[in-house]
């Protein structure tokens, strides 16, 4: 390019090897290394005989299988209830839509090992509601979700507000003149919806079911609760068990197995971008919003059936949740005389593994939260308003850690940093700092999405205006470009301390002794066999994260909207 | 203060030029307009001069600096010159006091030489009790105040503006006319003024620069551009000219010529050369009634009242259809029937 003439201002350069460094460091390498450790020859040197043979393996057959079939299956769970709870709030008139959302929206934020404990609290013999209702299987029963059943359930409930959310969007783009039109035309209301709102809805249902079926395939935390005791591995918990039971040894194996958790997702996300630019085709509204159609007669059974599911969905998990956090033992009746907070102060008073989880986990996410957010500010701004090509490919990079499902990401970070770093001769394995790389790594997006739009909507004139002035790249950063991007910063860091602070699939793999976050101790209580203490830790983490993602809420809605990511128009 | 010099400045946006070849020598305190449609190249030629776009190719020069050529490339923040921008582009983070003082700060100024220095900009501009308000608490006219003080705190060498009046009703565009030309006279420094709006370009500037499809077209002072067209797309633009096929029979000297239209003689001016040419007629070139017989008969095809005469759109029997426009004192009726004389008329150059 002709202008290596040009003075390259220092801070911008400065700023920039810093980006480089980063992005380079926790998200290409590891990555990169992965991709060529599942390449390795195999014993006698066949090329990528490592991969043949960890491919040809009964067990990785039977968990390959075991993800394609849970991870389609739960996806049509997740399609079934999602378009329907988007139709019946988007569509009809039936009564507290907006509550509906906001409960519709709530197994989203209880991450996924939460919402199988609170299932498995609520369907298993010791179940309190259950008992209520005498619908309680026998004491000694296995649990039944502990199968392929429980699983495609649980993950198809936890995913189906992602496709909630694609449908509500798409609807909201949507143009009461087609309904108008159809009607002058008379045709019936359900007739409109089957032949005219449906269809064009059918871009975003594929799109938003091609994202649950990617969250199936890396989701690790509901096949760990309810697939380990149940005896049905899939791809995520194998390498889980192989990386447990082994140890580094099989790391090049693992890498092999990883392989196959990109594929799958590939195929998903590929899915997912092919039909989510063709919904935002139909989605050029012109005129009024889609009204709601009017039930009638029908909106109170309609009203009744959809507030019956929704508190089924959303709810009833939560408070067997609770109440067998209530329960002082295994084994003993909830009443309102045994009702007890011992577990409560057990978890968050005496034992000093959940203290340390809690502090763990707190700092990660706060440090993952404030140094994702620093970077990414910069970050964007020389790829979205600056336009350098290396920041394009940085901010273009960083969205790769997000996609893979986390297992993957774990593995090549593990193979990278478990050696000891060049020239300081020390490994990083086994400390926190490992956990540290990889939430920057994979959270790095949550922040960069928000701040990229903030500065994609910023008059262009802004920026020029300063370097009219005389300031160079840095100072107009400083001085213009990051006081109007802050509130996307700060939901974005929001965003990421929420979705950090529950983290159980990165952690699972990264974590030792000493270095617990909540998550795998909620993970580990319930191995032990002390359900009721991880019925009390996960009670306590559904009430921060509901708290936080309040906070962000009313932040979002004030500061920064667009950032808040289950956001629903209704 | 400074000239600018552009030799051979080209600029493609994915193979498609949007400036061609555009040699240009704007002098020193001169205050020069670009003036075309929209997707001429006005803009795209003022930000290269601003250092926003790189050029292609071709060289850029303001006063004895090389801003832009082959091998150089000075980015905006080191060419110390003003812009206001068609948005304004103020920001809204900040007071206007603040926007004001953001490029002195850069520069280094601190305390009361600051203080005072935006102070006596605002001062200025008329803005001095608005200094603590933010761009969203301004009228439009006030935030264009703003973003002229924020140039002119640097006391720039040149400065750039890109349709500022665009966004005002015409009212305060009147008003913010005056303005730039007080300050142009008063700071002596260089103004390059983008604007698709020929009133706006003429009324403001020393000499006009006609833009089309990349190319400069006629650079010019604005009666120039306006009575004497270099060709027929300046013709068109600027002043609407009707345009007429006429046979120049006779070089009657001082840029005088004689021409025979629908065979009659005319006199009209317009650089030498006998035979089939064009010629530019505007509504003051025609009269009616005719001062002497030779006229042409008409039907008025539309009236319409401007305010102290008559703006009639007229049919001529003989000209293939043309219509001509011309101002009438006295009121008609359309399907009248008129005669007119040209009194006046460019003849094309070639």
């Amino acid at each position: 390019m002709a202008s290596t003439l040009r003075r390259i201002p220092s801070g911008e350069t400065f700023v920039l090897a810093g980006l480089l460094l980063y992005v380079v460091v926790v998200v290409v390498i590891p990555l990169a290394r992965l991709l060529l450790e599942g390449l390795a020859p195999g014993e006698e040197g066949q090329i990528f005989g490592l991969a043949r043979d960890t491919w040809g393996s009964r067990s990785v057959g039977r968990a390959l299988a075991n993800t394609v079939l849970i991870a389609s299956l739960s996806t049509c769970v997740s399609v079934v209830v999602g378009v329907a709870f988007a139709l019946f709030v988007r569509l009809t008139d039936i009564w507290g839509r907006k509550a509906i959302v906001f409960l519709a929206m709530l197994p989203m934020l209880i991450p996924p090992q939460i919402s199988a404990l609170a299932w498995i609290e609520l369907l298993g013999p010791s179940s309190v509601i259950l008992q209520l209702l005498g619908l309680a299987p026998p004491p000694g029963t296995t649990n039944p979700l502990y199968s392929m059943g429980g699983i495609i359930w649980v993950m198809g409930l936890e995913h189906a507000p992602l496709v909630f959310l694609a449908v509500t969007a798409a609807a909201s783009g949507l143009s009461n003149d087609l309904v108008e039109a159809a009607r002058i035309g008379g045709v019936g209301s359900w007739r409109i919806v089957r032949s005219v709102v449906v269809p064009l809805l059918l871009p975003a249902i594929i799109a938003g079911g091609a994202l649950a079926y990617v969250s199936a395939i890396g989701n690790f935390g509901v096949p760990a609760l309810l697939g380990i005791p149940g005896r049905v591995t899939v791809l995520t918990t194998l390498i889980y068990q192989r990386l447990n039971g082994f140890g580094p040894s099989v790391l090049g194996e693992v890498a092999a197995i990883a392989y196959l958790l990109v594929g799958l997702s590939i195929l998903g996300i590929v899915i997912r971008i092919v039909f989510e630019t063709r919904s935002r085709t139909v989605q050029t509204r012109i005129g009024p919003a889609l009204r709601s159609f009017a039930l009638g007669r029908h909106r109170l059974t309609v009203s009744a059936l959809v507030w019956t599911a929704t508190l089924f969905f959303s709810i009833l998990p939560l408070i067997a949740l609770v109440s067998r956090a209530l329960v002082p033992a295994l084994g003993v009746k909830l009443s309102f005389e045994t009702m007890s907070l011992e577990n409560f102060s057990f978890v968050l008073f005496e034992s000093a593994g959940t203290r340390r989880a809690f502090a763990n986990s707190f700092t990660l996410a706060a440090a993952a939260a404030i140094l994702s957010a620093l970077a990414a500010i910069p970050l964007a701004y020389f790829s979205t308003v600056r336009q350098l090509p290396v920041a394009r490919f940085l901010d273009a990079a960083a969205d790769a850690p997000y996609a893979v499902p986390g297992t993957v990401l774990a593995v090549g970070i593990i193979l990278v940093f478990l050696p000891p770093l060049p020239l300081l001769g020390f490994s990083l394995y086994g400390t926190i700092w490992i956990l540290l790389i990889a939430y920057l790594a994979r959270f790095l997006l949550l922040a960069l999405r928000p701040i990229n739009a903030a500065f994609a909507t910023l008059e262009t004139g802004l920026d020029e205006a300063a370097a009219i002035a005389g300031a160079r790249p840095m100072r107009r950063l400083l001085a213009i470009g990051a006081p109007l991007v802050a509130p996307a910063a700060v939901a974005g860091a929001m965003l990421i301390f929420m979705t950090a602070f529950n983290e159980l699939t990165l952690s699972a793999l990264l974590w030792s002794t000493g270095h617990e976050t909540l998550g795998i101790m909620v993970f580990f209580l319930q191995y032990e066999g002390n359900s009721p203490a991880a019925a009390a830790l996960a009670t306590v983490i559904v009430a921060v994260t509901v708290l936080l993602a309040l906070l962000f809420e009313l932040f979002g809605r004030r500061y920064a909207p667009g950032a808040v990511p289950w956001h629903v128009a209704t | 203060m400074a000239g600018i010099e552009l030799g051979g400045v080209t600029k493609r946006f994915d193979q498609k030029a949007v400036v061609r070849d555009v040699d240009l020598h704007i002098q020193d305190g001169e205050f020069l307009a670009l003036l075309g449609p929209s997707g001429c190249g006005k803009t795209t030629l003022l930000r290269m001069i601003a250092g926003l776009e790189r050029p292609t190719s071709g060289e850029i020069r303001i006063g004895s600096d090389t801003v832009a050529s082959q091998s150089i490339f000075v980015p905006p923040e080191d060419r110390k010159l003003g812009m206001v921008f068609q948005s304004y582009a103020l920001w809204p983070h900040m007071t206007v006091f603040e926007n004001v003082a953001f490029a002195l700060r850069v520069a280094k100024l601190r305390g009361k030489a600051l203080e005072d220095r935006v102070t006596e900009v605002l001062e200025a501009v008329g803005l001095a009790e608005f200094a603590a308000r933010k761009p969203a608490q301004l009228s439009g006219g006030q935030r264009q105040r703003t973003a002229l003080a924020r140039c002119l705190a640097m006391e720039p060498r040149l400065i750039l503006l890109d349709e500022p009046l665009a966004n005002l009703d015409a009212n305060l565009r009147g008003t913010m006319q005056r303005e730039f030309r007080r300050i142009h006279r008063e700071s002596g420094t260089t103004f390059v003024f983008v604007t698709h709006d020929q009133h706006e370009a003429m009324a403001l500037s020393d000499r006009v620069a006609v833009m089309h499809e990349g190319r400069i077209l006629q650079l010019g002072t604005p009666q120039d551009v306006y009575g004497q067209p270099a060709n027929p797309t300046v013709a068109r633009f600027v002043g609407k000219g009707a345009l007429l096929p006429v046979e120049v029979t006779e070089t009657l000297g001082q840029g005088r010529l004689r021409a025979l239209l629908s065979e009659k003689l005319i006199e009209l001016s317009g650089p030498e050369g006998t035979g089939e040419r064009t010629l530019c007629l505007r509504p003051g070139d025609i009269e009616i009634p005719p001062a002497d017989t030779a006229g042409f008969a008409a039907t008025v095809m539309s009236v319409e009242y401007r305010g102290g005469m008559f703006a009639l759109e007229l049919a001529p029997d003989s000209l293939n259809g043309t219509r001509l426009e011309a101002a009438s004192p006295v009121a008609y009726a359309e399907g009248d029937r008129v005669d007119f004389g040209i009194k006046s008329g460019w003849v094309l150059p070639g």
